[in-house]
């Protein structure tokens, strides 16, 4: 082993430094990371300032571990072929891509947490500058880290993906997850109470559902399938999507009849009351007000049931039920059509082909039956 | 206020009765192995496709020649009418003279999807009819519609009077525009369009949710808690299960003859303005001449009476009754009141214009030469003669714009 340059080289307290370092950089580094998962959410968010902070100064560590190292290892010569100074260069520039990793997403979740951590609000135009960020930096690590790591004919492939198109995805995501953030913060300012559920704030809930829906695994569910499963996947997604607006519309009705049952139950007390005014009553039996209840909600739900609203609610509930159901079938028939039995659709084809040859043996019978007439009829004259 | 709370024993003695009940309609549920329906006697003389005609049976000679065939709704099973033997509308007409046959519209499948409301009246109810005529030898038959039946009896007097001589309907929707009943109201935001092109046949089970519907509390709670005061009567609960039977044994409805008529009638009331078509022929009420008993239901919540009661004015027949009976919609053919009341009121409307019919003739009449009837009909009508008669024996015109009877 022979050093770099005139000046000795004290070999025992570069190890024991290199040894000192390794093991602090894994400790800090076991420490940061431990505390950042084992929190759970939202805890997590809670402790992420202190977990960040250390794991920053892990990474530093780290990264004067290595360029330590780096210096170390330059200094040996290995005496047999093809090991040598290059091939530890080599090694610490994939150490270098997975720091440079490690460094982006650290950075991405701190300006995450500062974007969208303040008081569970989420700003698209924050957002949208954060993405811009991170794609900025993301486009610096593979042009400094990735692409240099890579053999020169592939790295066009880093470049790629250096570009636009992190950004485009990120913008994506940010999208979809823009309405039902936006439906979190509005449930989480809603304050609804358990105790006794209002069903107009139902309906409100069901309303700002599907609107985050409809904003966004709506949109993604009838996006257009394409490949080897376009036909399968497009009829499972418009089955999901289906289902979904089939449970949109079931829970608009059944906020209506909850609505009934609320009145049902206060204009109950109402005649209790009543009754207890007037006095001179009669003790009431549980019969009596078993009676009482059952015909004042029926009351109250036939007058629902008489209003324009809950016709449209219903003929609503029906309509999308059978979208569903036609989704359903068009879905089982794509993925059962190699079964060795017919389908419905196919057994309709039949039953129209047979409802026309009826139709047309009925046609002829009666045909015939004239003409045999006409024909007895002529050999009577004759 | 509560009674159980004042007076604790009464709470135990109710208690303790409920738990008797309880055990006591156990034993007897347990006890019983099924119900038995439609104990009247009938023979089948014909079917077609799935619909089957039925001719009841009776040992005395009909006092009324002419012949009534029953046409049912397609909703539910015609042998309400013929329940059980003590509630029984069939059995009461039979005694009291009249000839009976029945029409049974079968359990359409999917094969059936296609089948149209031109099919039901132009072909399955014609056939009957046909066939009737030619077995009794009148030229014109009385028709008895019940429920969806009776607006298929209107619509066939208005298309074929010549071969009615008298019609009767019950509980029968003619307006369907009248805001009282709520299937009126909800059809009216239905895409059925989409429900038939998707299901083809429309299940049974999808038109009970809406009748429960109607009356929710009653039907799916008070109901069920009635049979708990006669779990320890056998009769009482045997007579409650053959009604669930009848209840829920609801056949499926073809699908392009239910489109029809939800939109045409239930929707764009085409019936009553006249617009209505059956097989390219437009369906004028006017040209319902004969004789008419328009029975309603006062308490009907499935067919509200001012439904009903519209058929009156838009016929053309001189002689028109209108009887409200006292109940609803099923009462009407199970009640004790119904046994006693309206078979007596019906036969005796009947036998009056038997009677007319018979000093005009014999009341019977060639089947005309030109008949729509196919397959076994008319190939069987062709090889009977029928007897003389006609149109000649038309009764003549009765006085008044109708009268009510009953309620």
């Amino acid at each position: 082993m022979a050093g770099n340059g005139g000046e000795r080289f004290d070999w025992s307290d570069t190890w024991k430094r290199w040894r000192e370092l390794q093991a602090e950089a894994m400790r800090m580094w076991m420490e940061a990371w431990g505390s950042t998962l084992s929190g759970g959410f939202p805890g997590w968010r809670a402790a992420s300032g202190e977990a960040g902070k250390k794991a920053g100064e892990a990474e530093a560590l780290f990264r004067e571990w290595m360029d330590h190292t780096r210096e170390l290892m330059s200094r040996f010569a290995v005496p047999f072929t093809g090991v040598g100074p290059e091939t530890f260069l080599r090694a610490f520039r994939s150490l270098e891509v997975y720091s440079g990793l490690y460094s982006l997403w650290m950075q991405m979740y701190e300006d995450y947490r500062r974007s969208v951590g303040k008081e569970g609000e989420f700003d698209l135009e924050a957002v949208h500058a954060l993405l811009d960020r991170w794609a900025e930096r993301y486009r610096e690590l593979v042009e400094k880290v990735f692409a240099p790591a890579l053999p020169e004919p592939l790295q066009w492939v880093a470049e790629l993906y250096s570009g636009e198109i992190p950004l485009l995805l990120g913008g994506l995501t940010a999208h979809f997850l823009a309405p039902w953030a936006e439906f979190a913060r509005s449930m989480a300012g809603r304050g609804m109470s358990l105790e006794r559920p209002s069903p107009e704030t139902a309906l409100q809930v069901y309303e700002e559902w599907r609107k985050a829906y409809e904003e966004s695994y709506g949109r993604l569910l009838r996006m257009p399938a394409m490949g080897y499963y376009r036909e399968t996947m497009e009829k499972y997604t418009r089955t999901m999507d289906s289902l979904n607006e089939f449970g949109i519309a079931l829970a608009e009705f059944y906020a209506a009849l909850q609505a009934a049952g609320a009145r049902g139950f206060e204009k109950l007390k109402e005649r209790l009351a009543s009754l207890g005014e007037e006095g001179g009553e009669e003790p009431m039996s549980f019969r009596d007000l078993y009676r009482l209840w059952w015909q004042t909600n029926e009351d109250l739900y036939v007058e629902l049931f008489r209003t324009k609203e809950f016709s449209r609610l219903l003929g609503q509930l029906v309509d999308k039920g059978m979208e569903f159901r036609a989704a359903f079938r068009a879905y089982v028939e794509e993925v059962s059509k190699e079964l060795p039995f017919p389908n419905r659709s196919e057994m309709d084809n039949l039953y129209r082909t047979l409802d026309r040859l009826k139709r047309e043996v009925r046609s002829l019978r009666k045909e015939l039956d004239g003409l045999r007439k006409e024909a007895a009829g002529r050999g009577g004259e004759g | 206020m509560f009674r159980e709370f004042l007076d604790p024993k009464f709470f135990l003695q109710e208690l303790e009765e409920v738990n008797r009940k309880v055990v006591k309609g156990a034993e007897i549920l347990l006890s019983i192995p099924d119900v038995d329906v439609e104990p009247t006697p009938k023979e089948l003389v014909f079917e077609e496709d799935k619909v089957r005609l039925y001719h009841y049976l009776s040992e005395e000679k009909p006092r009324c020649p002419v012949p009534i065939l029953i046409c049912y709704a397609l909703v539910n099973r015609q042998y309400m009418m013929d329940l059980q033997s003590d509630r029984s509308l069939i059995r009461n007409l039979l005694g009291e003279g009249l000839d009976i046959y029945i029409i049974d519209w079968g359990y359409p499948d999917h094969g059936d999807r296609y089948v149209t409301l031109e099919d039901y009246i132009d072909v399955y109810l014609n056939d009957c009819v046909d066939l009737v005529r030619l077995r009794s030898g009148h030229e014109r038959i009385n028709l008895l519609g019940v429920c969806q039946g009776g607006t298929f009896s209107v619509i066939y007097s208005a298309l074929y009077p010549e071969k009615i001589r008298n019609l009767i309907t019950m509980v029968t929707p003619v307006d369907f525009h009248v805001t009282d009943g709520l299937l009126n109201v909800w059809s009216q935001h239905m895409d059925v369009d989409k429900m038939v092109d998707t299901m083809g046949i429309i299940p049974g089970e999808f038109m009970n949710v809406g009748f429960l519907m109607l009356r929710p509390f009653q039907l799916l709670v008070d109901k069920y808690v009635g049979l708990m005061d006669n779990l320890d009567d056998p009769a009482t609960v045997a007579n409650f299960v053959r009604m669930e039977k009848w209840i829920f044994d609801s056949p499926a409805q073809a699908g392009e003859a239910y489109r029809k008529f939800l939109k045409d009638l239930y929707q764009q009331n085409k019936l009553v303005k006249g617009e209505l078509e059956i097989g390219g022929r437009r369906v004028d009420l006017a040209r319902i001449t004969m004789p008419i008993l328009n029975i309603y239901a006062t308490e009907d919540h499935l067919v509200p009476p001012l439904s009903s009661i519209p058929l009156n004015d838009l016929v053309g027949s001189e002689d028109k009754t209108l009887y409200g009976f006292p109940g609803g919609h099923i009462g009407i053919y199970v009640s004790s009141r119904s046994q006693k009341e309206l078979a007596p009121m019906v036969s005796k409307w009947v036998m009056d214009r038997c009677r007319e019919a018979g000093r005009e003739g014999s009341g019977g009449g060639r089947p005309r030469k030109k008949s729509s009837a196919a397959g076994k009909v008319s190939r069987a009508a062709e090889a009977s003669p029928a007897r003389g008669g006609g149109r000649g024996s038309e009764r003549g015109a009765r006085g008044g714009t109708g009268k009510k009877a009953g309620s």
